[in-house]
């Protein structure tokens, strides 16, 4: 399954969405400056990503199954 | 923008502002808070935070003006930090790395009108000099340190600096900018929140 997803374009979305959602997390820790909204740290984030990545995966497996 | 990707974005986004909406109400009802300001002023000191350095104002931010304010100290001596409050609205307006030598209290103790540049603590043959002094009430001092007792200088890193008894060492920008505390502020020591 893996090796066929990596045959398209998925991989470059997932990279293109990582970067992006990158983006979103150092705009909501700016955020955080002024508002009281807990801090996302460096280790947090990572989690946050490749969870979302795992989930991404999982989804775009399961539409390629059905 | 590609189908796949918008999909991908609004999934991930929608993913990740759940889990900070989790997280922000797992912090506020389990984090370390002190009770007497608002967790949110709190919260907003917390991310200001630099890390410890003698050198530098421990937040990323200019000090705040306290004059006509009611203002309290609570210096923690776990977390090693001192969190200065404005009762009048229960505010924290700022929040200073702190070494705290002295031990916890069960009443608060008082700034006093003593303050000045340069302070020396003796023991025998010992010597360790410090700056911009502010006096606190029974024989104790605020105040950021230059040398220690060996006469060596201090390390940059707040929290590897060799304690001086009777005292509460913060950085040079924060020790400044304290000596403009009132008088009579009381200062509470505790353990810890």
């Amino acid at each position: 399954m893996l090796a066929r997803l990596s045959q398209g374009r998925f991989f470059n979305h997932l990279l293109g969405n990582d970067l992006l959602l990158i983006i979103v997390m150092i705009c909501y820790n700016l955020i955080a400056y002024f508002l009281p909204l807990v801090r996302v740290s460096l280790l947090q984030g990572i989690g946050c990503l490749v969870i979302i990545n795992l989930i991404l995966i999982g989804l775009k497996i399961l539409v390629l199954r059905t | 923008m590609n189908k796949e990707l918008k999909h991908m974005l609004i999934i991930s986004i929608s993913l990740f502002f759940i889990f900070v909406f989790i997280f922000n109400i797992y912090t506020y009802h389990t984090g370390n808070f002190i009770p007497q300001a608002s967790r949110a002023s709190q919260i907003i000191s917390y991310n200001r935070l630099r890390s410890p350095n003698t050198h530098r104002a421990s937040e990323k931010w200019t000090y705040p003006k306290i004059e006509k304010k009611q203002l309290a100290l609570i210096a923690l001596k776990k977390p090693h930090k001192i969190f200065v409050v404005d009762t009048k609205n229960h505010h924290v307006l700022y929040i200073i790395h702190a070494q705290v030598n002295l031990p916890a209290q069960n009443h608060p103790l008082r700034i006093l009108h003593a303050r000045g540049q340069q302070i020396y603590h003796i023991s025998g043959s010992q010597q360790a000099t410090a700056k911009y002094w502010l006096g606190i009430s029974n024989g104790n001092y605020i105040e950021t340190p230059l040398t220690d007792m060996d006469n060596h200088h201090v390390p940059r890193c707040l929290q590897k600096i060799p304690p001086i008894k009777n005292t509460i060492q913060v950085s040079k920008p924060d020790a400044k900018w304290l000596q403009g505390i009132p008088e009579n502020t009381p200062l509470l020591i505790k353990e810890d929140y």
